[in-house]
């Protein structure tokens, strides 16, 4: 059969193509340039270079930001689990007084604009005797990070038959052992993934980031910082290899998330 | 005492209650069912006996022990889920050991165990499969291994042949039955199916809002209802209702103008509202030429007839306006048109007087 010119598919397709290269292309452009051996960002580049990420390498001031980053969002992402799972579940299995609230309210942190949240933690913290500081960010990332892994746990213990529970119950098995041995795998993946967005969204925060921190800083507010003294090729080395680390935990919590439905 | 005992056993679900003031004794061995429409509340009582709802009020005993407010966990009860709810993560292997292990027996008991059941119930070839890499029958048949293999006290089963196709669901019925008997295991069984009720059932206890209408054998269930509720929820009935009219030790029912001979248990007063109820297979239609003395003869016109293949099913439409349904053995009469003038009868002792 010969294939005919069809309008519809030719503008879906470019739409998707123009979408597509909307949002990559400036990301091409970054990583691109990461590797251009002069200071100036101009085309074509007259070779290759590791220069910027050698330089990288030795600038005390983003290291120190890169490491702050990944502990504020390991700190972050394990409060949002440790709190997001457990209220997962008594949402999705318990009745308690003030639940449909609760239910209501448990996105605001995540729908609010950060601006807001961020300003009003500021606010609220010293009040309850947490200065600025890096515990501040700490705990205003948690909050909104407790949002990502409760709706999402939650999701998949609505669609998960609470009769599995009553089965291990009904076959001897304590509230413990039902947990972790047949709510725990069945929730498994959404745990991860839920992990892995947390972890990736803490580490490019910065309005809340922002009104909390003191003195360390955060990988996005160094980076800005250093945007503010000019345009570094510096900068676009690190956001590559914020990039690269990013796609990696997506590729994995694609993978871990393959895994589970076979 | 039985094996299970619900005494007064109330439960409220908000201001609704679901089930009224229950008292139940189910002996050691026997296979009970409860039968009864939807939303009746079978299923909440047997949730109450596995321990997934609290009684309201009233008691609960397992084998001589009080268990009302022990949870699932601590009773020595087990279940066939509706859905079955086989655990997806494993294999039909570790869904079987699954209360074993719960029980910490040696390893090399709960394989022979299990390895046993499987073949018991025919899925031994099936051990290392997946629940959803099996038909509906095969998840079926591995939920009752899973539950039977722990030996329990009770079995209870809820609907567990609701989600199959009507073939399957006979053999199954079958199956289950001669399980239980090899067993001798208790089986306290929930349907709305009131043929699988009957077939499989020692006795049945016929529910109907929250409550207990009558618990029999199945011949009794069926011969001797004891409500209006009964009669007409098992099987095909026809019910008709008038007064009592009594003379000496001679009763009859006041229908229209008809007296219709009757044979209740006691002595009814004149003018007392009763019903009565005469199965189909009970009741002969013939053209109203003889003269029939015998028992019950009431004169009616023919508004149907159907041929069902082992019998001919006759709609009559009496002279006092009820409908009565017959069915006779082809052999008895040929086909009767509609509007033909016939009688109706029947033996008096097979039809049964039931309050109004
Ligand atoms: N957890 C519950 N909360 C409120 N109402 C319930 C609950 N479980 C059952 N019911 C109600 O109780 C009644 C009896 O239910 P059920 O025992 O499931 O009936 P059956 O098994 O006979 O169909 C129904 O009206 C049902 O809606
Ligand atoms: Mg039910």
């Amino acid at each position: 059969m010969k294939r005919r010119f069809d309008l519809p598919t030719f503008l879906v397709g470019s739409a998707a193509a123009f979408v597509l290269a909307f949002i990559y292309l400036p990301m091409v452009v970054v990583v691109v340039y990461s590797f251009n051996p002069d200071a100036v960002n101009v085309f074509p580049m007259r070779g290759f270079s590791l220069r910027w990420y050698r330089m990288l390498l030795d600038d005390e001031q983003l290291l120190a930001a890169l490491r702050i980053s990944l502990l504020v969002a390991l700190g972050g992402t394990s409060i949002g689990l440790l709190l997001g799972v457990p209220g997962a579940i008594a949402l999705a299995r318990h009745d308690f007084p003030g639940k449909r609230f609760l239910e209501r309210i448990v996105l605001l942190p995540l729908t609010l604009p950060g601006i807001v949240t961020g300003v009003a933690m500021l606010s609220f913290f010293p009040l309850i005797g947490v200065p600025v500081s890096l515990l501040a960010v700490l705990i205003g990332h948690g909050t909104f990070l407790i949002a990502i892994t409760l709706t999402q746990v939650y999701a998949r213990l609505r669609r998960l038959d609470p009769s599995l529970e009553e089965a291990s119950a009904d076959l001897g098995a304590p509230p413990i052992t039902t947990f972790f041995k047949v709510v725990l795998p069945n929730i498994k993946t959404a745990i991860i993934g839920s992990a892995l967005l947390s972890f990736t969204l803490s580490l490019d925060e910065i309005p809340v980031t922002f009104f909390l921190i003191a003195g360390d800083n955060t990988l996005p507010i160094q980076i800005w910082a250093m945007m503010r003294r000019g345009i570094s090729p510096e900068v676009n080395a690190i956001s590559t290899l914020v990039f690269a680390g990013s796609i990696g935990l997506i590729l994995l919590g694609t993978a871990l998330g393959g895994r589970d439905k076979e | 005492m039985g094996i299970v005992e619900l005494r007064k056993v109330v439960k409220r679900f908000g201001d609704v209650e679901v089930v009224k003031s229950l008292d139940l004794s189910i002996e050691k061995g026997e296979f009970l069912t409860f039968l009864g429409p939807s939303g009746c509340g079978k299923t909440t009582t047997l949730r109450m006996i596995g321990g997934f709802e609290m009684p309201t009020s009233g008691e609960i005993y397992l084998d001589g022990r009080e268990v009302s407010a022990l949870p699932p966990y601590k009773r020595d009860v087990n279940t066939v889920f509706q859905s079955y709810a086989l655990f997806p993560h494993m294999s039909v292997r570790q869904n079987v050991a699954y209360g074993l292990e719960q029980k910490r027996l040696p390893k090399a008991e709960i394989e022979r165990k299990v390895t046993e059941v499987l073949a018991m119930v025919r899925m031994d070839t099936f051990a290392a499969r997946k629940p959803r890499e099996l038909s509906g029958g095969q998840q079926q048949r591995v939920a009752v291994a899973r539950a039977i293999v722990n030996g329990p006290t009770v079995l209870l089963l809820d609907e567990p042949l609701g989600a199959l196709d009507l073939k399957l669901r006979k053999e199954m019925q079958f199956e289950l039955k001669s399980l239980q008997r090899k067993l001798g295991m208790t089986f306290v069984y929930v349907t709305h199916d009131q043929e699988e009720a009957l077939t499989m059932s020692d006795r049945v206890a016929v529910m109907n809002g929250g409550r207990i209408e009558q618990i029999d054998a199945p011949v009794a269930i069926y011969n001797r209802p004891k409500t209006r509720f009964v009669a007409d929820f098992i099987g095909e009935t026809n019910l008709l209702a008038g007064e009592v009219h009594r003379e000496g030790s001679a009763h009859a029912l006041s229908l229209g103008g008809a007296r219709i001979p009757i044979e209740p248990d006691a002595v009814l007063e004149s003018g007392r509202g009763i019903s009565l109820s005469v199965r189909p297979e009970m009741v002969t239609v013939r053209k109203a030429e003889g003269h029939e003395s015998e028992g019950v003869v009431l004169p009616g016109t023919v508004e149907e007839t159907v041929f069902v293949g082992s019998v001919w099913k006759t709609v009559v439409r009496l002279k006092s306006g009820e409908r009565v349904v017959a069915t006779e053995p082809p052999a008895t009469h040929g086909e009767l048109e509609q509007g033909t003038s016939v009688v109706v009868g029947w033996n008096p002792k097979s039809a049964v007087v039931l309050e109004a």
